[in-house]
Formats: C-alpha cells, structure tokens, sequence
C-alpha cells in the first residue's frame, strides 16, 4: 500500500471518528439539558372560539386490520364538529379497507374516503398528496392508520400554531405493544429516549424538533411557502421539516400529545422500515446538509445541531466502515502505535455508537416517565442496534445504486399484527 | 495455553449465562406506558398549560448525588484496581499450571485457532437455528466480522501470534467510560438514601467486573495477535464488561425499583 493511500485512510478514520464522536458528545449532553434544565411547558390548549378548522388524514393502504381503532378514535375526538373533518385515503388497497373507511363515512357526515385507483402513483406521499389537495383546511393533521389518538389530541396538536412562525407541530409517539417481546420492549425504550428527552430538548432549546409525519400537524400556507409536499421522497417528513427549518420556520414539540401506534414485532419488518428511513433521511442530508448550515434566519446553534442530526442514519455506516479499515490495518502498517490507536478507538466508537450510545437518554426518558423498571431492557439494546446497523448499511448501499443507475426507489409499506378490529 | 484458553472459555459462558438469565427475567418486566392526556373529564375540560415529563421529579439533594458519585467511583477505582492485583496473581499461577498440560503435544497455532474458530461454528449454528429471532442481525453483523478477521489473518498468518501490548490503555478507557456511565444512571436513577447506598454496591460491583475482564482481555492478548485479538476484545468489552454491568443494574432495577 502506497503512502498517499495510507495517508487517506487514516484521514479518512479520524474525520468519521470526529463526526461520530460529536454525534456521541451531542447525546450525552442534550440529555443533561433534559436533566438539569428547567422544566418547560408543552404548550397551551386553545379555547373553542379560537379553534381553527382541521383537517385529518389518515392514509391507508391495505389496513383492515387496525383502520377501524383508528377512526374509532378519530370519531370521538373532542374538537367542534363545524371545524373538523377527516379524509380516509383508501390507497388501492386489496383488502377490506375501503369497505371499513365507507362504512365511518356513511354514519358520520365529516368522515370522507379517497379511493385511488389501482394506476395511481404509489406510495404514501403520493396518498397524501391527493388528501392534501382535497381538503381546505388551513391545518391539516396527519395519523397513520395504526394509530390511535385520544380526544384531546389535536386540540393540543394546534394550539402552537398561535405563533405565525410554526410551521408544523408534532406529538409523542407511545408503543402499545411494548410487552410483545424483546424488540417491541427495545423500540419503546427508543421511543422514550428519542421523543420525551431528544424532541423535548430541542423544541426547549429553540432547536429543530422533527416533524414525523404522523401525531402530527402543518400549516397549509406554511407547506405551499416552502413548495408543497414531496412525493419524491421516501423520508418526505424529514424533508418538509427542513425545508420549513431552511425557509425561517420552526418545528413545535408538543410532549403532552401522546398517541398509541404499533410497534414492528419481528426484526424483517424493523429492518425493512429503519432501511426505508435511511434511504429517505441519507437522501435529505444530500439535498439539505449544506443549506441547512446556511440557514441564516435560523440561530447558529440550530443550524449546527440541525445538521447533525442529518448525519443520524449515517453514522453507522461510517463506524462500520472505520471498523472493517481498522481490522485490517495492521495487515497493511504493521502493528505501530498509530495502527493500533485507530483500532482502539474505532472498536470503542462500534461499541459506543452501536450499543450504549442511547442508553442515557434512554434512562432520562424512563425517569421522566417515572418508569425506571422499564430502563432494565438496556442490556439488549444491541438487539435493535445491529438491526438498524444492517438496515442503515443496506439503505445507504441502495440509495448509492439508485442514484447511479436513476432508480426512482419504491415505498415499502410496514406491516401490521394487531388481530382483525 | 490450554489453561489460558479454557479460562477464557468458560469467562464467556458465564457472561453468556447472565445475559440469558437477565434475558429471562426482563422478559417479563411490564414496561407498557398508559397515555396521560387521554380520558377523563378533567382532561377533556382542562386549559392550563401542561408540564413537560409525567414522573415525579423529586430526587435526592444534588449534594448527596454529587457526593454518592464521587463515593461510587473511588470504590469503583479501588475494587477494579486491588482486584486486579489479586487476578494477576491467579493470572500468573494460571499460566504457570500449564505445566500440566505440557505432555500434550499441541500445535500453538492450533490452539490460538480454537477461540475464533470455536467462535465463527457457534455463530455458523446460531445463524441457521436463529432466522426469524431477533437476535439474528445481531449474529449476521458478529459472523460478518468473525470472518473478515479471519481472512486478514490468513494474508498473513504472522499477525495471529502475539504481541506484547499493554494493556493500560485499555483498563483506563473502560475505567473512565464505567465510572462515567455509572455516575450518570446514579445522577438520574438515585432519589432516597437506600438507591444511593445501592449504587455505592453496584459500584463494588463494576470494579470487579472490570478487573475481571481486564484480566481476561490480557489472557486473550496472550493468546492471539492482530485482528483476531481485537475483535476478542470488541466482544470482551462490549459484552464481557459494559454489558455484564447493565445486566447487573438491570436485574437490581427489575427486581427492586419501584416507581
């Protein structure tokens, strides 16, 4: 191995270590932000008068099996009837979807259904789109049809939106499977680290929270401002939020809009949607990682944090790879101490990023909670950490490829286990 | 050597063993999470502003946590160092017993092969056994790994023998990331004067885990060179160490935390 060579892959090692160590450092201290900060509020509900009229939109492809809760819930929500109405999308769905969605819209005169024909565009964006452009409300709310939101939902969801600067708004997330087994356990422990400390914290820091795409509410005029809605996009969540971010708007965490959804219970069905977001998330980094660095109507810090949490569904891919270099290092070098330093650290990074990196967040969430028991799965956190590894790794892969070769990459609908409704 | 490899053998069993029983008892822990703000007249009528965090924020005087915390890493730095002397000494005689063994005559190389090898057919096993579990990325990444080390060391077989290393660094990176971890869980988990003595024990605990592994890492390090010692240390650290920890904290918090 030439010099030169040697020469970029240690460069190589140290830029991605860097990178992967700051993404290590900005964990642990949001987290003691959460911790020793002050507690904030999560917002104010509004009163009947000022109510704005909502829209919700539930897309649905191919959901029997959990439709029905869903609008179960979204029938009895506590919002005044004048100002509300919800849009079932029966997105060519081959099974009793559509049947289920007519039925709610013939007894409840604000429930409407779109059945796309089996030629539309696929996918979930393309769906929302056609729901977006069939409603006039000036707030639309979106939930995925595995949700189920309680009454007071979206009055919280858009009492934000009294600041002209929100954009759009986004609640918590809470696994009603948790207890189905090890992994549904671990991906609620996620959840908890990522929306009650990581959301909290950068909606408590005037940072960039993440709108999810579902739980969640945007401004109409806002979307039209900023282009409309991306049905390019496999992350087009991820996507609205920074375009929102770039063009001066802010992303409101609302923590007391908490809202059921299921969990993916077997790991092929985890890895097919950590792979999906890392497709959709990789190719937002590649369109707004620059401009998000130069959103100058945004605080420096925003702007910084903003952009590392593009890297999220990077990282891993930078560890692995530093890691397979690393190993094979001192094949090529020799075992000097610079070899053997690289080695340390990146196995030190693999372990850490990989395994425990969360594991405090994780812990302030369960306390916060005031669930500590709920921490004990901790020491299986690599279960779902080497699922997301694969997935990630795969994911980057594919968007590469698709990218070359001009794919245009298909939407990969979760699946569903809760029994028949 | 056989000594040395046996040692090791059986330290990952045993680590093996806690990960499966804790498994066990996690398992049936409820960790389901009822929705706050959703029924109830109260809510339906209420206009307040909500406070952020649903849990009781009360917790032990920041002076106790702060003084709990330095308590818990000196016994953390004391176990994990004069336990450490005590294993080298068993370390020392370990080695020193392979004497008994010296009648056998065994290929070196043979033996450093044993662990990898012995490795890469349990993970060989568990990848057809484990298809639809949710360990099985987990093993794909590990088999992954165990592989491509193997076929850097076969480029060149010199790299398996050992190499006199110290092992210093890697004492202090472990110790140093333990009593970091360790203090944080104290600062967010430890609210009465009971939690905090728990956490002074768990301390104890840590140290000797620590010491243990440590020993471990340098019994390996005398067995294997390059990247098949590394990738034992990856195992040894990651699982043998911070999560032979988090096993015992999560068993305590599974067994005795009350919210």
């Amino acid at each position: 191995m030439t010099g030169a060579a040697i020469a970029l892959l240690v460069a190589w090692n140290v830029t991605t270590t860097l990178l992967a160590l700051m993404v290590l450092v900005r964990q642990v201290t949001v987290t003691l932000l959460f911790h020793f900060g002050r507690r904030g509020t999560s917002g104010l509900l509004v009163s009947d008068k000022s109510l704005p009229k909502v829209t919700v939109i539930v897309p649905a492809h191919n959901e029997e099996r959990v439709l029905y809760g869903c609008l179960e819930c979204l029938t009895r929500m506590d919002y005044p009837s004048d100002r509300y109405e919800i849009i079932v999308i029966n997105d060519r769905s081959r099974d009793g979807t559509g049947a289920i969605a007519d039925d709610f819209a013939a007894r409840h005169p604000f429930v409407r259904v779109i059945h796309r024909p089996k030629d539309a565009a696929p996918g979930k964006p393309a769906a929302l789109l056609d729901a977006i452009n069939g409603s006039t409300s000036e707030i639309l709310v979106f939930f995925d049809a595995d949700y189920l939101p309680p009454p007071q939902i979206i009055r919280r969801l858009v009492a934000p939106f009294a600041d002209p600067l929100v954009g759009a708004t986004m609640g918590r997330v809470v696994p009603y499977n948790a207890n189905a087994n090890m992994l549904t356990k671990l991906l609620d422990l996620e959840r908890r680290g990522g929306y009650v400390v990581d959301q909290e914290v950068r909606h408590r820091m005037s940072l960039l929270p993440q709108f999810g795409g579902t739980t969640g509410a945007v401004r109409r005029s806002a979307l039209e401002a900023v282009g409309g809605w991306n049905t390019i996009s496999l992350a087009e969540d991820t996507d609205l939020t920074y375009r929102l971010f770039i063009a001066g708007m802010r992303v409101a965490y609302v923590a007391g809009a908490e809202c059921y959804e299921e969990s993916p219970e077997t790991w092929q069905v985890r890895y097919r949607q950590v792979k999906r977001w890392a497709i959709g998330h990789n190719d937002c980094l590649g369109r707004y990682f620059f401009a998000t660095l130069r959103a100058t109507r945004q605080p420096l810090m925003a702007r910084l944090d903003a952009a590392l949490v593009l890297l999220v569904y990077t990282v891993p891919s930078l560890v692995l790879l530093n890691l397979v270099i690393a190993l094979a290092m001192p094949t090529q070098l020799g075992e000097t101490w610079a070899s053997l330093s690289i080695m340390t650290v990146s196995l030190t990074l693999f372990t850490g990023i990989g395994n425990f990196a969360p594991f405090y967040q994780i812990a302030a969430g369960c306390v916060s909670d005031g669930q500590r028991r709920a921490f004990s799965a901790v020491p299986f956190l690599f279960v779902s950490s080497f699922t997301s590894l694969l997935a990630c790794n795969v994911g980057v892969l594919q968007l590469l490829k698709d990218k070359l070769f001009g794919i245009t990459t298909q939407w990969d609908k979760t699946q569903r286990f809760r029994g028949s409704a | 050597m056989l000594n040395t490899l046996i040692a090791v053998v059986v330290y990952e069993c045993l680590v093996a063993l806690v990960f499966i029983l804790c498994w066990r008892l996690v398992r049936q822990v409820d960790t389901r999470l009822p929705i706050s703000t959703s029924e109830g007249p109260e809510q339906r009528l209420r206009s307040g502003p909500l406070t952020s965090g649903r849990g009781p924020q009360d917790t032990a005087g920041a002076h106790w946590q702060v003084f709990t915390f330095l308590v818990s890493a000196a016994v953390l730095v004391g176990v994990a160092l004069s336990f450490s002397g005590t294993l080298a000494d068993l370390r020392a005689s370990l080695v020193a017993s392979d004497t008994v063994f010296r009648t056998m005559d065994l290929d070196p190389q043979v033996m450093r092969l044993v662990l990898p090898v012995g490795q890469l057919a349990l993970l060989l096993i568990l990848f057809l056994l484990f298809r639809n579990s949710v360990l099985f990325p987990a093993i794909v990444v590990h088999l992954f790994l165990i592989v491509f080390c193997l076929l850097v060391s076969l480029v060149d077989p010199g790299r398996i023998d050992p190499a006199r290393l110290t092992l210093v660094p890697i004492f202090t990176t472990n110790l140093v990331l333990l009593i970091l971890t360790h203090g944080l869980l104290t600062l967010l988990f430890c609210r009465s004067p009971l939690e905090l003595v728990g956490s002074v024990v768990l301390a104890a605990i840590a140290g000797t885990i620590l010491a243990l592994g440590t020993m471990v890492i340098s019994l390996i390090s005398s067995l294997l060179g390059g990247p098949l010692f590394f990738f034992q240390l990856y195992l040894v650290s990651a699982f043998g160490i911070f999560g032979l920890y988090f096993c015992v904290s999560s068993i305590l918090l599974a067994l005795w935390a009350r919210d």
